[in-house]
């Protein structure tokens, strides 16, 4: 008995030291530690076209796209005196998006891609990071791309905007190159699988490739070695209408709203938001000799007694003088905060399409390009196909709103043969304030550059009209105190990422000043 | 109601456009209604027990069954909790070598509770306009009566509306079993065997009517959550007798095994878009998404202990312990941590002094190891909501480095008795101190590509010191007073922060405003930071020339500071008393408090929006002490402010407040926890073998110098870690005072 139980306790006691079997339950059972690579992609594709819009609510007040009406500080006292919300990380959610939803998502991504020979996966790999340096560093000037996505580290040098620029050509020039391979196990259904804005075709990515291209050798028209040539090159061999446009189409069935538009009344982002004057005056003939823009009836809002479409000045509180029959409707369409489940306007319903980049976008560029090199011809033809193209754009979204009236070709028409639209001598003042009115509302990042680039006020050589027709910045006696007078160039890093844990990378770039966002970008400057 | 002109009109049906009190005074005349004496009752709760023990007449076996029954219903409607017990428990002696011992316990509870905080009735209740009757909350067709012109979720709601339509709900079944065998083959020791399980499911539901502030944006919300849990254990522990070594000297040990295995399943489901707005069930929602999150943690222990015994007045023992644990990556998940203490009975080994006085002496040094919290190190990817799915890392990066956390502490008391144990002191101290103690959620740079991570590098020091006195100042054969006294001060510094972070701070507490509980290196682990107001090089306020208003600090160039806040209290004090008189005796527990800051956010909830009693003078024109902003607020020679305001006309006064001025120092509080009279029936009474009557009191009395509802309060629960949220009220309910009656009879 004794014997039995002596060995009993030993088998017991010895049964402990050995069992790392039984203590191997660590591997959490939640979620995957690694899938397949077309499954990283599409949340990555998600908050590209997502993520501006979130910083769009205060980089539109920059624009004055929009004001918001809100009673509190922020954002009409801040965002919109050209200021910014200390302490909070509005304004950098792109920030978030590129470091962390893209991040080291992207880089496994890209990883098991490049092991798996999937050059068309890699290739959208490339686009996606090659528009999260562009977009940053339009929006911040210099950001972390060499030692970005290292876990190791705990401190962060910043790179010039020089390098950011350089950094996406090389990964654009890099994206092309795959895109046009059909080698190795391309193939378009399994691409298709997490690609819900092109579904799985290559060829519209390598075109989207191509316009990025553009579009960032285009920001360099302060510099001298811009070259426009090669933008009207690039122009041509991308987007060839309006059907490679990159839409993302919201589903809107989660319960936490996650997958539905930004804009959408449900979301409650743009319900207290209205249009500024300036945007009014643009479209309503006063900026363009009197001609009425069909578009204004389906993008703008009209005001409440449903008589007149009128702006807001961001330099009064809420609605300044306006009664409260003038006061416009918020962007559904609907008095005060309606909208809720009711159809909605142009790109603010629930379930619309929103572009990464469009055709219209393009040509515009390729119109400015032409014009700067002297080339009126092709800069006409460039412009009036972007506004052509606009017009579809407006007319698709409406529809997909809730608004099945179109504007009928008929009108367009008569609008495009105005000559105070297309006039016989085009200006730059024509082709930005246009090129403005195709990127209001979805186009934040680039119509803010634009803005930039032309320092606000410029005034067109030719004509001495103002590049952006009619745009007054905020009076100096109402700009945001720590401005000290002057215009704002860019946002400051997320604020519970750079300023609270990477203090000493900022300080290196002069970030910490208080007036750090009114320092002009590199690329605007000489 | 006196607002700006051209505010948004809003599509609620009211004509008011805020819950903001900053107009004109009331027209004389105006009907004021008594809302918050109306909406609490007088809680009501019963308890009722019944048990049964026995035993053969050869004590071989033994038996205890026992149940109870509670219902509580407290004193904000529609809180109750209903709980019943079943318990059983028997202990045999199978044979001279083996006794067995099996008890089962179940539970089943059911709680319904309200909402905390600025979505609670306690916040709706203290801004409903009192010239209006908060009982009225439903208009005629049965829908929610709105008062405001705002959206239905911008306009908190009726306190009475929330209770009736919106519901926190949980049901817990629970099952503790146990088996235990002794077995003493031979004579110079034995095997004690437990193995025991705790199982439990608990049902929670967060209800959010489609009328409802919360719930209106997504025409309801209703939240079920099913957590499936199951923890078993196993120790086994050989016994070795004491055995002699010398004349003097024996020893006396154990070694020991212990398996545990906890695990859980939470089944988690969401529906919004109510169809039918009144009947709850997950059926009648028409979106939901579900998500299931399972957790589990295993570890293995060994451990072993050896007693010195020297002549009965002197011990010495050492224990030492391995642990090996599933959640830190090899080989560092097996980490070992030994103890030595000794005592020393000073009154046995001096037997002189046993006439004044008996005691003993006692210190002791442990290490304790302790490893994190499952899946901490290694980052998985997290099925995503946005747009058609996908899959991307969640917020934590990795950490392959992870090691256990580790603890040091030396503890020192002594324990005195005199006069023949009529007074009894005893006294202990200890300091601790942690090293690579684990912080959760750190944040970084999002350039790690990741935003939180797990690390090791935290150390804090604590030091505690805690005083009992036992007395029994009155022995007389009718008439007894006994009297314990509990007095503890305990604190805890951060000395140290991984990776040179500036502050750690748990992001459940920031519950309110720019205040939060954060703490940094050098202050106490139950410090408050925030953003407080600008001041100058020598603490005066810092004051906007273009208003005459004091400056929140530019987080730009502050981060969240520390101004000395610290939750902590100096010391408490706990007297615990029973008298008794032939067949009466009567119980009572005091507590006091010293020291220890409270943040009262409700105050400043209340005081933004012009409801405080602080605001009754906002018409009184009046200068903030402090130094204007003109430049010259650093120098020797600062202008001071001279700006009149009348806070009346400026509501930003009230309503840009800075939330530091609500952070209560130095609370002080003296309370009457509870006190019992109970009293002995005669057992022939009821034919009975004892009976007893008694009158229980809770919560009686607080004397107090902090100016909230109740200084006892948690922002959140328990279920938040670290320092929690002690010491945040907002939108507490204060605790109620209770009168128990009751009586117990034995037969």
């Amino acid at each position: 008995m004794r014997k039995t139980f002596t060995v009993l306790a030993i088998v017991i006691l010895s049964l402990s030291a050995g069992c790392t079997d039984f203590l191997d339950v660590n591997t959490n059972p939640n979620g995957p530690q690694s899938v397949s690579a077309n499954l990283y992609l599409p949340p990555m594709l998600h908050w590209m076209v997502t993520s501006p819009q979130f910083d769009g609510r205060f980089v539109g007040h920059y624009a004055q796209e929009w004001y918001s009406t809100s009673a509190l500080l922020s954002p009409p006292g801040t965002w919109g005196k050209m200021g910014y919300d200390p302490g909070s990380d509005n304004g950098a959610q792109q920030w978030r998006d590129v470091y962390w939803s893209l991040g080291q998502n992207l880089i496994d991504m890209n990883t098991k891609a490049t092991a798996e020979q999937r050059w068309d996966l890699l290739g959208v790999g490339l686009i996606l990071k090659a528009w999260g340096w562009q977009v940053l560093t339009d929006l911040h000037g210099e950001i972390i791309v060499k030692e970005a996505i290292d876990q190791s580290r705990t401190q962060f040098d910043y790179d010039s905007q020089d390098y950011a620029y350089q950094e996406v050509q090389r990964l654009l020039d890099s994206a092309i190159v795959l895109l046009k391979r059909t080698d190795g196990a391309v193939d378009a259904g399994y691409l298709g699988v997490g690609d819900k804005i092109y579904n799985g075709d290559r060829t519209k990515w390598l075109k989207l490739a191509v316009g990025m291209l553009a579009l960032n050798l285009n920001h360099y028209s302060n510099k001298a070695s811009y070259d426009p040539a090669r933008v009207i090159r690039l122009v041509d061999s991308s987007f060839a209408n309006n059907a490679d446009d990159p839409l993302l189409a919201y589903p809107c069935t989660s319960t936490d709203f996650a997958d539905c538009n930004f804009w959408g009344r449900t979301r409650n982002n743009l319900t207290l938001y209205r249009q500024t004057v300036f945007v009014v005056n643009l479209m309503n003939g006063t900026q363009f000799g009197g001609t009425v823009d069909p578009r204004m009836t389906r993008i703008l809002a009209i005001d409440s007694a449903s008589t007149t479409y009128r702006g807001l000045d961001p330099n009064v509180p809420v609605f300044g003088a306006l009664t409260a029959a003038q006061q416009p409707r918020n962007f559904f369409g609907y008095t005060g905060t309606g909208g809720l489940g009711l159809p909605s306007r142009y790109i603010f319903a629930d379930r619309s399409k929103l572009p990464v980049m469009t055709y219209a976008e393009l040509q515009f560029i390729k119109s400015e390009a032409a014009l700067r090199m002297g080339d009126q011809v092709t800069a006409l033809a460039a412009y009036t196909n972007g506004i052509r193209s606009h017009f579809q754009f407006v007319n698709d979204r409406g529809i997909e709103a809730g608004n099945p009236v179109t504007i009928t070709t008929v009108t367009r028409d008569s609008f495009l043969a105005s000559p105070n639209i297309v006039p016989a001598t085009l200006t730059l003042s024509h082709i930005m304030s246009q090129k403005y009115i195709a990127l209001w509302g979805w186009g934040h990042d680039e119509l803010w550059l634009d803005m930039r680039r032309y320092h606000y006020t410029d005034l067109d050589a030719v004509s001495g009209t103002q590049v952006f027709r009619g745009f007054t910045p905020i009076l100096p006696a109402n700009l945001y105190s720590a401005n000290v007078g002057k215009l704002v160039q860019r946002i400051r890093p997320r604020f519970n990422s750079e300023y609270v844990w990477n203090r000493v990378g900022l300080d290196a770039v002069g970030g910490l000043a208080d007036d750090y966002h009114t320092k002009e970008l590199w690329i605007t400057q000489p | 109601m006196g607002v700006p002109s051209g505010v948004v009109v809003g599509s609620g049906t009211g004509t008011l456009n805020s819950f903001l009190y900053f107009g004109a005074p009331y027209a004389p005349g105006t009907q004021f209604y008594n809302n918050v004496d109306g909406f609490l009752r007088t809680g009501f709760s019963q308890k009722h027990g019944l048990s049964f023990s026995g035993a053969t007449a050869d004590n071989t076996i033994n038996y205890r069954l026992a149940t109870s029954f509670e219902k509580q219903n407290g004193v904000v409607r529609s809180s109750d909790l209903n709980r019943i017990n079943v318990t059983g428990a028997s202990q045999a002696r199978i044979n001279s070598w083996l006794s067995t011992d099996l008890s089962m316990i179940y539970t089943y509870a059911n709680n319904n509770q309200v909402y905390k905080g600025d979505i609670g009735p306690l916040m709706g209740l203290m801004l409903w306009p009192q010239n209006d009757d908060a009982r009225n909350y439903l208009t005629p067709a049965g829908t929610r009566r709105r008062l405001t012109a705002l959206v239905s979720s911008a306009e908190l709601d009726n306190p009475y509306f929330n209770i009736a339509k919106n519901a926190i709900n949980a049901k817990t079944n629970r099952l503790i079993a146990n088996v235990g065998f002794i077995i003493t083959p031979f004579s110079w020791g034995n095997i004690k065997t437990n193995l025991g399980t705790d199982a439990y499911t608990t049902q929670n539901l967060l209800l959010r009517n489609p009328e409802s502030a919360l719930g209106y944006a997504s025409n309801g919300l209703l939240d079920q959550a099913d957590v499936i849990s199951r923890n078993l254990n196993a120790l086994t522990v050989l016994n070795f007798n004491s055995q002699p070594i010398t004349n003097s000297i024996s020893i006396s040990g154990l070694v020991g095994h212990q398996v545990s295995d906890a695990k859980s399943t939470t089944d988690a489901q969401t529906g919004i878009g109510f169809l039918d707005p009144n009947f709850v069930s997950m059926n009648n929602t028409s979106t939901r998404s579900t998500l299931t999150t399972i957790e589990q943690r295993r570890l293995v222990s060994l451990f072993g202990q050896a007693v010195f015994n020297y002549k009965d007045f002197w011990y010495l023992s050492f224990t030492g312990r391995n642990d090996w644990t599933s959640t830190i990556p090899r080989p560092r998940n097996s980490f070992f941590y030994p103890s030595v203490s000794t005592s020393f009975i000073f009154s046995d080994a001096f037997p002189g002094v046993r006439r004044f006085v008996t005691g003993k002496v006692r210190l002791a040094y442990a290490g304790v190891g302790k490893d994190a919290r499952p899946y901490a190190y290694r980052p998985s990817l997290q099925f995503k909501t946005t747009s058609y799915g996908g899959y991307g890392y969640d917020f934590w990066g990795p950490n392959l480095a992870l090691k256990p956390e580790y603890k040091k502490s030396v503890e020192g008391g002594v324990e005195l008795s005199f006069l023949n144990g009529r007074l009894g002191l005893d006294a202990t101290a200890y300091r601790a101190t942690t090293k690579d103690q684990i912080v959760n959620d750190i944040r970084g740079s999002y350039a790690t590509g990741f935003i939180l991570f797990n690390l090791n590098g935290a150390a804090t020091r604590s030091r505690g010191l805690e005083l009992t006195v036992r007395s029994t100042p009155i022995l007389r054969p009718a008439f007894s007073w006994d009297m314990t006294l509990n007095w503890t001060s305990s604190g805890s510094i951060v000395t140290h922060l991984p990776n040179g972070i500036p502050e750690s701070y748990v992001s459940d507490t920031w519950l309110y405003g720019n205040v939060r509980n954060g703490t940094q290196v050098g202050l106490s682990t139950m410090s408050l930071t925030g953003f407080f107001y600008l001041r100058n090089n020598q603490g005066q306020l810092v004051i906007d020339p273009a208003n005459g208003l004091p400056i929140r600090s530019n987080a730009v160039s502050a981060n969240f500071v520390d101004r000395g806040y610290d939750r902590q209290p100096d010391f408490t004090i706990g007297i615990g008393n029973t008298l008794r008189y032939k067949r009466l005796s009567v119980d009572f527990l005091l507590d006091i408090r010293k020291g220890g800051d409270i943040f009262n956010a409700t105050e400043h909830y209340l005081t933004a929006r012009g409801l405080s009693m602080e605001t009754l003078d906002r018409n009184e024109p009046r200068v903030i002490q402090g130094v204007l902003r003109d430049g010259r607020e650093n120098s020797a020679n600062p202008t001071p402010n001279n700006i009149v305001i009348v806070p009346g006309a400026q509501s930003v006064y009230y309503t840009n407040m800075s939330e530091e001025l609500f952070i209560e120092k130095n609370i002080n509080w003296l309370r009457l926890r509870d006190i019992t009279v109970r009293y002995e029936l005669p057992g022939r009474l009821l034919r009975a073998r004892s009976a007893s009557v008694y009158l229980t009191g809770t919560d009686l009395f607080i004397i107090t110098n902090y100016t909230g509802l109740d200084p006892i309060v948690n922002g959140n629960t328990a279920a938040v870690g670290g320092s929690g949220a002690v010491g945040i009220d907002f939108g507490n309910f204060p605790m109620p005072r209770g009168v128990n009656f009751g009586i117990s009879v034995g037969f």
